[in-house]
Protein backbone atom coordinates (compact mmCIF):
# COMPACT_ATOMS: atom_id res chain seq x y z
CA UNK A 1 0.00 0.00 0.00
CA UNK A 2 2.57 2.16 1.01
CA UNK A 3 4.52 1.53 -2.07
CA UNK A 4 1.21 2.61 -3.70
CA UNK A 5 0.93 5.70 -2.19
CA UNK A 6 4.87 7.05 -2.74
CA UNK A 7 4.08 5.75 -6.84
CA UNK A 8 1.61 8.01 -7.20
CA UNK A 9 3.73 10.69 -4.83
CA UNK A 10 6.41 10.56 -7.29
CA UNK A 11 4.03 10.64 -10.03
CA UNK A 12 2.51 13.67 -7.98
CA UNK A 13 5.70 15.50 -8.18
CA UNK A 14 6.78 15.14 -11.32
CA UNK A 15 3.83 16.69 -12.94
CA UNK A 16 3.83 19.71 -10.20
CA UNK A 17 7.36 19.82 -11.42
CA UNK A 18 6.68 20.29 -14.73
CA UNK A 19 3.66 22.58 -14.05
CA UNK A 20 6.69 24.80 -12.67
CA UNK A 21 8.77 24.30 -15.54
CA UNK A 22 5.68 25.86 -17.71
CA UNK A 23 5.88 29.15 -15.42
CA UNK A 24 9.57 29.27 -15.08
CA UNK A 25 9.37 29.85 -19.44
CA UNK A 26 6.02 31.85 -19.59
CA UNK A 27 7.45 34.09 -16.91
CA UNK A 28 11.41 34.20 -16.81
CA UNK A 29 11.13 33.78 -12.66
CA UNK A 30 13.97 31.82 -11.11
CA UNK A 31 11.71 31.27 -8.33
CA UNK A 32 9.48 28.65 -10.74
CA UNK A 33 12.41 26.67 -11.72
CA UNK A 34 13.77 26.30 -8.46
CA UNK A 35 10.60 25.06 -7.17
CA UNK A 36 10.58 22.95 -9.85
CA UNK A 37 13.71 21.09 -8.89
CA UNK A 38 12.72 21.21 -5.49
CA UNK A 39 9.74 19.18 -6.05
CA UNK A 40 11.70 16.50 -8.71
CA UNK A 41 14.03 16.31 -5.99
CA UNK A 42 11.07 15.33 -3.30
CA UNK A 43 9.92 13.12 -5.95
CA UNK A 44 12.84 11.26 -6.04
CA UNK A 45 13.24 11.03 -2.30
CA UNK A 46 10.33 9.26 -2.19
CA UNK A 47 11.07 7.30 -5.74
CA UNK A 48 14.51 6.13 -3.72
CA UNK A 49 12.42 5.09 -0.47
CA UNK A 50 10.54 2.97 -2.48
CA UNK A 51 13.02 1.32 -4.87
CA UNK A 52 16.06 1.08 -2.80
CA UNK A 53 14.28 1.63 0.75
CA UNK A 54 18.57 0.49 2.37
CA UNK A 55 19.24 4.06 0.90
CA UNK A 56 17.47 5.45 4.17
CA UNK A 57 20.14 8.51 4.82
CA UNK A 58 20.51 8.90 1.14
CA UNK A 59 16.15 9.74 0.89
CA UNK A 60 16.35 12.24 3.63
CA UNK A 61 19.66 13.91 2.07
CA UNK A 62 17.02 14.01 -1.00
CA UNK A 63 13.89 15.27 0.69
CA UNK A 64 16.71 17.84 2.97
CA UNK A 65 17.79 19.51 -0.39
CA UNK A 66 14.50 19.97 -2.00
CA UNK A 67 14.01 22.24 0.87
CA UNK A 68 17.06 24.07 1.36
CA UNK A 69 16.35 24.93 -2.49
CA UNK A 70 12.98 26.19 -1.58
CA UNK A 71 14.54 28.67 1.31
CA UNK A 72 17.09 29.62 -1.49
CA UNK A 73 14.39 29.98 -4.16
CA UNK A 74 12.33 32.30 -1.68
CA UNK A 75 15.52 34.38 -0.04
CA UNK A 76 16.64 34.88 -3.95
CA UNK A 77 13.26 36.21 -4.40
CA UNK A 78 13.29 39.20 -1.71
CA UNK A 79 17.33 39.76 -2.63
CA UNK A 80 16.28 40.55 -6.43
CA UNK A 81 13.40 42.74 -5.69
CA UNK A 82 15.75 46.16 -5.08
CA UNK A 83 17.03 44.76 -8.86
CA UNK A 84 13.97 43.94 -10.70
CA UNK A 85 10.72 45.39 -11.04
CA UNK B 1 21.74 17.05 13.89
CA UNK B 2 19.10 15.10 11.87
CA UNK B 3 16.48 16.83 14.26
CA UNK B 4 17.46 20.41 13.35
CA UNK B 5 17.35 18.91 9.40
CA UNK B 6 14.16 18.28 9.63
CA UNK B 7 12.50 20.69 11.67
CA UNK B 8 14.28 23.26 8.88
CA UNK B 9 11.54 21.29 6.47
CA UNK B 10 8.61 21.89 8.98
CA UNK B 11 9.96 25.52 9.39
CA UNK B 12 10.05 26.54 5.45
CA UNK B 13 6.91 24.27 4.62
CA UNK B 14 5.20 26.97 7.32
CA UNK B 15 6.50 29.82 6.08
CA UNK B 16 5.56 29.25 2.76
CA UNK B 17 2.00 28.08 3.77
CA UNK B 18 1.86 31.92 5.60
CA UNK B 19 3.58 34.04 2.65
CA UNK B 20 0.86 32.18 0.06
CA UNK B 21 -1.92 32.62 2.71
CA UNK B 22 -1.15 36.31 2.86
CA UNK B 23 -1.19 36.72 -0.77
CA UNK B 24 -4.50 35.11 -1.10
CA UNK B 25 -5.93 37.10 1.33
CA UNK B 26 -4.71 40.07 -0.21
CA UNK B 27 -5.24 39.59 -3.95
CA UNK B 28 -8.21 36.72 -3.86
CA UNK B 29 -5.91 34.51 -6.48
CA UNK B 30 -7.61 30.53 -6.13
CA UNK B 31 -3.85 29.50 -7.07
CA UNK B 32 -2.39 30.80 -3.96
CA UNK B 33 -4.91 29.18 -1.81
CA UNK B 34 -4.63 25.67 -3.36
CA UNK B 35 -0.68 26.14 -3.09
CA UNK B 36 -0.60 27.49 0.63
CA UNK B 37 -2.32 24.56 1.35
CA UNK B 38 -0.06 21.99 -0.14
CA UNK B 39 2.52 23.75 1.74
CA UNK B 40 0.37 23.04 4.59
CA UNK B 41 0.05 19.36 4.24
CA UNK B 42 3.92 19.28 3.39
CA UNK B 43 4.52 21.18 6.34
CA UNK B 44 2.20 17.98 8.13
CA UNK B 45 4.06 15.39 6.48
CA UNK B 46 7.21 16.71 7.96
CA UNK B 47 6.01 16.46 10.87
CA UNK B 48 5.12 13.05 10.86
CA UNK B 49 8.60 12.17 10.06
CA UNK B 50 9.84 13.87 12.52
CA UNK B 51 7.31 12.19 14.91
CA UNK B 52 7.91 8.79 12.74
CA UNK B 53 11.70 8.82 13.26
CA UNK B 54 12.26 10.14 16.87
CA UNK B 55 9.13 10.59 19.13
CA UNK B 56 7.06 7.04 18.08
CA UNK B 57 10.18 5.15 16.33
CA UNK B 58 8.48 2.11 18.04
CA UNK B 59 5.31 2.33 15.19
CA UNK B 60 5.51 2.96 11.59
CA UNK B 61 3.66 6.40 10.74
CA UNK B 62 4.52 5.70 7.08
CA UNK B 63 1.27 5.31 5.59
CA UNK B 64 0.17 8.89 7.32
CA UNK B 65 3.29 10.23 5.91
CA UNK B 66 2.68 9.20 2.58
CA UNK B 67 -1.08 10.07 2.49
CA UNK B 68 -0.75 13.61 3.88
CA UNK B 69 2.23 14.00 1.14
CA UNK B 70 0.37 12.93 -1.87
CA UNK B 71 -2.79 14.68 -0.66
CA UNK B 72 -0.83 17.92 -0.12
CA UNK B 73 0.48 17.36 -3.95
CA UNK B 74 -3.05 16.71 -5.16
CA UNK B 75 -4.26 19.92 -3.83
CA UNK B 76 -1.31 21.75 -5.59
CA UNK B 77 -2.45 19.75 -8.94
CA UNK B 78 -5.57 20.70 -8.38
CA UNK B 79 -4.75 24.23 -8.12
CA UNK B 80 -2.55 24.43 -10.89
CA UNK B 81 -5.26 22.65 -12.99
CA UNK B 82 -8.23 24.82 -11.84
CA UNK B 83 -5.91 27.93 -13.02
CA UNK B 84 -5.76 26.24 -16.74
CA UNK B 85 -9.33 26.88 -17.56
CA UNK C 1 -4.14 27.85 -44.62
CA UNK C 2 -0.31 26.74 -43.57
CA UNK C 3 0.97 29.99 -45.29
CA UNK C 4 -1.54 32.12 -43.27
CA UNK C 5 0.05 30.33 -40.49
CA UNK C 6 3.56 31.92 -39.90
CA UNK C 7 2.30 35.78 -40.25
CA UNK C 8 -1.12 34.62 -38.00
CA UNK C 9 1.71 33.60 -35.21
CA UNK C 10 2.90 36.97 -36.03
CA UNK C 11 -0.21 39.07 -35.89
CA UNK C 12 -1.46 37.38 -32.38
CA UNK C 13 2.11 38.46 -31.05
CA UNK C 14 1.51 42.06 -32.16
CA UNK C 15 -1.81 42.01 -30.81
CA UNK C 16 -0.45 40.25 -27.13
CA UNK C 17 2.14 42.96 -27.11
CA UNK C 18 0.36 46.53 -28.56
CA UNK C 19 -3.63 45.93 -28.61
CA UNK C 20 -5.34 44.72 -25.47
CA UNK C 21 -8.73 45.26 -26.40
CA UNK C 22 -11.55 45.32 -29.05
CA UNK C 23 -12.20 48.73 -28.25
CA UNK C 24 -8.09 49.67 -28.37
CA UNK C 25 -8.24 47.63 -31.90
CA UNK C 26 -10.75 49.69 -33.28
CA UNK C 27 -9.09 53.15 -32.07
CA UNK C 28 -6.14 51.69 -33.62
CA UNK C 29 -7.25 50.81 -37.01
CA UNK C 30 -9.31 53.96 -37.61
CA UNK C 31 -5.92 56.33 -36.75
CA UNK C 32 -3.74 54.70 -38.74
CA UNK C 33 -6.48 55.13 -41.60
CA UNK C 34 -6.46 58.42 -41.03
CA UNK C 35 -2.38 59.18 -40.84
CA UNK C 36 -0.87 62.54 -39.86
CA UNK C 37 -4.41 63.90 -38.63
CA UNK C 38 -5.15 64.68 -34.76
CA UNK C 39 -7.98 63.39 -33.01
CA UNK C 40 -9.47 63.75 -29.42
CA UNK C 41 -10.92 60.93 -28.17
CA UNK C 42 -14.54 62.44 -28.53
CA UNK C 43 -13.92 62.30 -32.11
CA UNK C 44 -12.75 58.89 -32.64
CA UNK C 45 -15.64 57.88 -30.29
CA UNK C 46 -18.32 59.73 -32.57
CA UNK C 47 -16.45 58.10 -35.66
CA UNK C 48 -17.04 54.60 -34.02
CA UNK C 49 -20.30 55.11 -32.55
CA UNK C 50 -18.46 53.90 -29.30
CA UNK C 51 -18.65 55.18 -25.85
CA UNK C 52 -16.50 57.70 -25.31
CA UNK C 53 -15.37 56.85 -21.87
CA UNK C 54 -13.82 52.92 -22.82
CA UNK C 55 -12.25 54.88 -26.08
CA UNK C 56 -10.45 57.23 -23.83
CA UNK C 57 -9.18 54.12 -21.96
CA UNK C 58 -8.39 52.61 -24.70
CA UNK C 59 -6.12 55.54 -26.66
CA UNK C 60 -4.65 56.33 -23.73
CA UNK C 61 -3.35 51.92 -23.15
CA UNK C 62 -2.38 52.49 -26.80
CA UNK C 63 -0.48 55.74 -26.43
CA UNK C 64 1.52 53.93 -23.53
CA UNK C 65 2.51 51.00 -25.65
CA UNK C 66 4.86 53.67 -27.43
CA UNK C 67 5.10 52.22 -30.68
CA UNK C 68 1.85 53.33 -32.14
CA UNK C 69 0.15 56.66 -31.06
CA UNK C 70 1.43 59.98 -30.46
CA UNK C 71 0.19 62.25 -27.61
CA UNK C 72 -0.48 66.17 -28.13
CA UNK C 73 -1.83 68.26 -25.52
CA UNK C 74 -1.82 71.92 -27.03
CA UNK C 75 -4.95 72.28 -25.09
CA UNK C 76 -7.04 71.02 -22.04
CA UNK C 77 -7.74 68.14 -24.09
CA UNK C 78 -5.86 65.62 -25.50
CA UNK C 79 -5.25 64.88 -29.19
CA UNK C 80 -3.81 61.09 -30.84
CA UNK C 81 -2.44 60.46 -33.70
CA UNK C 82 -0.80 57.49 -35.56
CA UNK C 83 2.78 57.26 -35.49
CA UNK C 84 4.41 54.13 -35.98
CA UNK C 85 7.61 53.88 -34.74
CA UNK C 86 8.95 52.23 -37.35
CA UNK C 87 8.62 50.05 -40.50
CA UNK C 88 8.14 46.94 -38.67
CA UNK C 89 5.38 48.47 -36.92
CA UNK C 90 3.64 50.08 -39.86
CA UNK C 91 3.83 46.79 -41.56
CA UNK C 92 1.73 44.90 -38.47
CA UNK C 93 -0.57 47.19 -38.38
CA UNK C 94 -1.43 47.24 -42.16
CA UNK C 95 -1.45 43.56 -41.84
CA UNK C 96 -3.54 43.89 -38.94
CA UNK C 97 -6.14 45.78 -41.16
CA UNK C 98 -6.21 43.72 -44.17
CA UNK C 99 -6.73 40.61 -41.66
CA UNK C 100 -9.23 42.18 -39.84
CA UNK C 101 -10.95 43.61 -43.01
CA UNK C 102 -10.82 39.60 -44.35
CA UNK C 103 -10.70 37.82 -41.59
CA UNK C 104 -12.49 39.15 -38.58
CA UNK C 105 -13.14 36.01 -36.45
CA UNK C 106 -9.48 35.43 -36.48
CA UNK C 107 -8.86 38.53 -35.41
CA UNK C 108 -11.12 38.30 -32.53
CA UNK C 109 -10.25 34.98 -31.59
CA UNK C 110 -6.29 35.85 -31.30
CA UNK C 111 -7.57 38.96 -28.58
CA UNK C 112 -9.66 36.41 -26.83
CA UNK C 113 -6.84 34.11 -26.59
CA UNK C 114 -4.54 36.91 -25.33
CA UNK C 115 -6.59 38.02 -23.12
CA UNK C 116 -6.44 34.56 -21.47
CA UNK C 117 -2.77 34.05 -21.57
CA UNK C 118 -2.35 37.56 -19.64
CA UNK C 119 -4.76 36.72 -17.09
CA UNK C 120 -3.22 33.19 -16.34
CA UNK C 121 0.21 34.94 -16.38
CA UNK C 122 -1.24 37.19 -14.03
CA UNK C 123 -1.71 34.83 -11.64
CA UNK C 124 1.78 33.03 -11.92
CA UNK C 125 3.51 36.03 -10.93
CA UNK C 126 1.03 36.96 -8.21
CA UNK C 127 2.07 33.62 -7.34
CA UNK C 128 5.86 34.24 -7.46
CA UNK C 129 5.28 37.73 -5.72
CA UNK C 130 3.48 35.92 -2.80
CA UNK C 131 6.85 35.19 -1.29
CA UNK C 132 8.21 38.50 -0.97
CA UNK C 133 8.49 38.57 2.77
CA UNK C 134 7.66 42.30 2.57
CA UNK C 135 4.19 43.73 2.33
CA UNK C 136 3.80 46.83 0.12
CA UNK C 137 3.03 44.47 -3.36
CA UNK C 138 -0.75 45.13 -3.49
Amino acid sequence: MNDFLRGALAMAALAVGLFFVRYWRATRDRLFLMFSGAFWLLGLSWTLATLAPTLVEQSHALRFSAYVLIAIAVMDKNRRKKVER
Amino acid sequence: MAQIAYALGVLISILCAFLLIRSYRATGTPLLLWCSLCFVGLALNNVLLFADLFVVPQISLELWRSGTALVALLLMLIGLIWEES
Amino acid sequence: MSLSGESDERLRLFLHDSVKSYEELEALLFLARNPGREFSSNDVALALNGASGSLDDALKELATVGRLVAVSKPSAVTLYRYAPADELTRQCVTELETAYAERRMSVMQMLSANALERVRRAAMHRLADAFRLERGKK
